[in-house]
């Protein structure tokens, strides 16, 4: 039963963000109905609005019982014949969407109560809907209509659907005759729906172009086809400028498709998700400045073709989204969203530079930066200037002449302190060039995730040069990473000045290992390699040969035997975190080389870190292992199990729940200079 | 100068485990036992928000009984996109973790019928404290945004997962 339920079984229980979201929920409430909070709203269309109740729907897992039988209680796990499956087992494949946090889960069948308090309103005894009227009878003069519904009900015809088409299309006009309520808009909607899907219409305006590059032709192709024996015309078709009168009568399963061209013009905005198009407002929350868009899960589609049908002299118009539409070898037809981009995307590698490296006290330069365009046009013979932004200033670095093709990258690369001035904000870049005659820049680089359970995304962002400017001494060049759940320490790493090479299982052997000055696990790397465990005996002996292992932080909850497996000594793995990014850190133990070597680590190194300090710290630690900070978030105990430090034969091991993984990428100085400590860390004589 | 597609080698941006093919936007099409259980939600006009703070913090069975046995109007409105989780697929973190965990949300409701709805507030990451939480977002700014898609959506009942601590 635990799979389907909300809480991870973690400390989470009690993040602050969830007792939050039930204050707010409860405030809401009562706000919503009150017409002296947030009037602003009421020229959107919205009025006040009163719920019946509010209910704390409780639970009973992970050893923590919110219920109890005095509260109102119902059974949900039922079957359900239309769809041939119980709620538990839809809720399974529903559940087991998210993927990114693990959360597969099981089908649940049998009965399965849910129990509930109140917070506010009236109480319920009998139903959750107990005073509310959920029939017909809530809508005035809705007898007839009640009548019709029945009617359809009753005389469905599972083999004709499209039986039914003429008595939706007569309810849909007796609908249309209600008065204007919330209820009427969101039955006319459906009926219009049912129509459609009764009468066996399929219509659907794909491109086979992945974009809409502005100042550029795309092409859509219309599919219409009338499945089941309904009569139905064809009245009109609209998407942008086009609009066909066509009045063709529609056969049975007959397809009707043709294909227009368009233009992307300047009227058409490059698509970007809502909530992005502003930012963040400080670290909190987005910036979204049309009210409509609140709430909302996502953009609506970038294109919306209509399509009207005449069926019964009644016309029914159904918008559809212009969709991506191709076919994979393996993976078959897809849907994916068409969006309106550039025809460039300008993106920058790496993103953090540091700009005083030293290796065994000589200067080491490390900052070539790659501006990578990525033409999404087909353009010979085309002049693309480079230049570098800082504040508002923009500085040239250089052009050159380039035949641009669709999908195709070009690199420059140029020295950053050749054009980077200490005084001003992070540095980003941008491309100008003529197209149809006109001068445009381009500064934004179109990020793209794809995953198969997902559809595409793609969003701008303009990449910022992270510049970190203090010193940074390293010793040693050679690092083997363990990639673990997946983070950029190896880029962060290369930057600093090592050579990083990427271990997979088959590479961690003693012969091997010889190499590396350090090795260092990736985040949770013990957590998705049940092969570490395997290897824990070679990593042991690097260490005991003079190498130094680096292990970040781990979850408790997977790993059978932490004690064993991770280090040399005994240590366990705690939920402990400092989340207050600004949290004092306190150095303990000052003659610790890693607070000193080769970097004299200060107080100011633990300015302008973000997010949080760290998580997962190791607790219980065996008497071998040093501790040299300490730190605590606002009213919390302090905790020196962020960073576990133990010799062992001539190398070092170290546990640290730091959240270097958040602040290298972020280009957070000190950061870095205290990682440069950890590879160091001397051998024991 | 100009490189065409050079052969600078980045380091992996992460490892993709799993998944599974679904791919959620094919249109959708009806069988006749999917348009008698939209019809006899013609006649059911009620409606139930169930809200918290992150995708995944919503009872999934909860809302498919809602949406499909009872047939209710069913919302899940999400304060956060849950920006600041783990990722156990890739290397995304926050905005990008966040688009990523919208269309997980997304996708989880066209397999259990209800609708999706966030506020503004951005999953900063773990808070210990809802006072922390509040002040972070702004308490007034993300009530706006609970009382306006309660004004839109006019539910009859709201459930909501969390004690008060």
């Amino acid at each position: 039963m635990l799979s389907l339920r909300v809480f991870p079984g973690d400390e989470r229980a009690g993040h602050g963000h969830h007792a939050a979201s039930e204050i707010l929920a409860k405030e809401a409430f009562a706000a919503a109905a009150d017409s002296t909070k947030f009037p602003e709203q009421f020229k959107y269309g919205v009025n006040p609005w009163q719920a019946k109740r509010i209910l704390w729907n409780t639970f009973n897992f992970g050893g923590n019982n919110t219920t109890n039988d005095n509260q109102f209680k119902m059974d949900i796990g039922g079957y359900n014949t239309l769809l041939g499956k119980s709620y538990g087992e839809i809720a399974g494949k529903s559940r087991s969407q998210h993927k990114s946090q693990g959360f597969g889960a099981s089908a649940q069948r049998g009965e399965a109560y849910e129990y509930f308090e109140l917070t506010a309103g009236a109480p319920a005894k009998n139903s959750l809907f107990d005073g509310v009227d959920t029939t017909w009878q809530r809508v005035a003069n809705s007898n007839a209509v009640q009548q019709q519904v029945n009617d359809i009900i009753k005389s469905f015809q599972f083999e004709h659907p499209e039986s039914s088409v003429n008595a939706l299309i007569d309810l849909y006009k007796s609908i249309q005759q209600l008065p204007g309520s919330y209820w009427k808009n969101k039955k006319i909607d459906e009926v219009k729906q049912l129509i459609v899907e009764c009468g066996g219409i399929y219509a659907e305006a794909t491109s086979n172009n992945e974009f809409a590059v502005k100042q550029q032709k795309f092409s859509v192709q219309f599919f219409i086809n009338k499945r089941l024996n309904s009569t139905a015309q064809l009245k009109e078709i609209k998407l942008l400028n086009f609009d066909s009168s066509l009045n063709t009568n529609l056969a049975t399963n007959i397809n009707n498709n043709f294909s227009k061209t368009f233009w992307a013009d300047d009227n058409m905005p490059v698509t970007q998700p809502y909530w992005l198009q502003y930012g963040l407002d400080s670290i909190g929350s987005f910036t979204v400045k049309d009210q409509r868009l609140i709430g909302r899960p996502q953009n609506d589609a970038a294109l919306n073709a209509s399509f009207t049908f005449n069926i019964n002299g009644t016309d029914i118009t159904i918008e559809k989204p212009v969709q991506y539409k191709f076919t994979d070898a393996v993976k078959g037809e897809l849907y994916e969203p068409f969006i309106a981009v550039n025809p460039l995307s300008v993106s920058v590698q790496p993103t953090v530079v540091l700009t005083n490296i030293k290796q065994n006290n000589q200067p080491v330069k490390n900052d070539e930066v790659f501006a990578e365009v990525k033409s999404y046009i087909e353009s010979p013979k085309t002049k693309l200037k480079l230049f570098f932004v800082q504040d508002k200033d923009s500085v040239f670095i250089k052009d050159t002449t380039v035949d641009l093709e669709y999908n195709q990258t070009y690199d420059f690369s140029f020295s950053l302190s050749k054009y980077y001035s200490p005084k001003k904000g992070e540095p980003s870049i941008a491309f100008e060039m003529n197209i149809n005659n006109r001068a445009e820049s381009y500064n934004g680089d179109l990020h793209s995730i794809q995953y198969d359970h997902i559809p595409y995304i793609h969003y701008y962002a303009t990449d910022k040069i992270h510049v970190v400017n203090e010193e940074v001494k390293i010793i040693g060049k050679h690092i083997g990473y363990i990639i673990g759940a997946g983070d950029k320490l190896p880029q962060s790493l290369q930057q600093m000045g090592y050579d990083v090479k990427l271990l997979n299982e088959k590479d961690i052997t003693a012969s091997n290992l010889k190499q590396f000055d350090a090795i260092i696990t990736g985040v949770r790397a013990y957590n998705v390699h049940e092969w570490l465990s395997e290897k824990y005996n070679v990593l042991m002996n690097y260490i005991n040969d003079g190498g130094n292992l680096i292990v970040q932080y781990n979850t408790n909850n997977q790993i059978g035997s932490v004690k064993a497996n991770i280090g040399p000594y005994n240590f366990t793995i705690s939920r402990t975190r400092v989340t207050e990014e600004n949290a004092d850190v306190h150095i303990l133990l000052p003659e610790n080389s890693a607070l000193n070597y080769p970097n004299k680590i200060t107080a100011a190194d633990f300015k302008n870190w973000i997010q949080e300090r760290s998580t997962y710290h190791a607790e219980q630690l065996d008497t071998h292992f040093e501790a040299p900070i300490g730190m605590h978030d606002v009213n919390e105990t302090e905790s020196n199990g962020s960073l576990a430090i133990a010799k062992y034969g001539k190398g070092n091991f170290v546990y640290t729940g730091i959240v270097f993984f958040r602040e290298l990428p972020a280009g957070v100085g000190g950061a870095y200079r205290l990682m440069a400590n950890l590879i160091a860390l001397p051998q024991n004589k | 100068m100009i490189l065409i597609k050079t052969g600078r080698i980045l380091l992996l941006a992460g490892l993709s485990f799993i998944l599974n093919f679904s791919f959620a936007q094919a249109p959708a099409t009806y069988n006749s036992a999917d348009i008698y259980l939209q019809l006899k939600k013609l006649n059911v006009l009620g409606s139930v928000l169930y809200i918290a703070a992150h995708p995944d913090d919503e009872n999934t069975r909860l809302l498919t009984y809602f949406s499909n046995g009872a047939l209710f109007r069913t919302g899940y409105l999400s304060l956060t996109r849950g920006d600041g989780g783990q990722n156990l697929i890739g290397d995304e973190q926050g905005i990008d973790l966040g688009l990523i965990r919208t269309q997980e949300l997304l996708s989880a409701r066209r397999i259990d019928g209800a609708e999706q709805f966030f506020s503004r507030a951005y999953d900063f990451g773990f808070s210990k404290s809802a006072d922390e939480a509040l002040r972070i977002w702004n308490h007034d700014k993300i009530l706006s945004d609970v009382v306006w898609v309660i004004r839109k959506f006019q539910p009859d009942v709201i459930i909501t997962r969390f004690p008060r601590r």
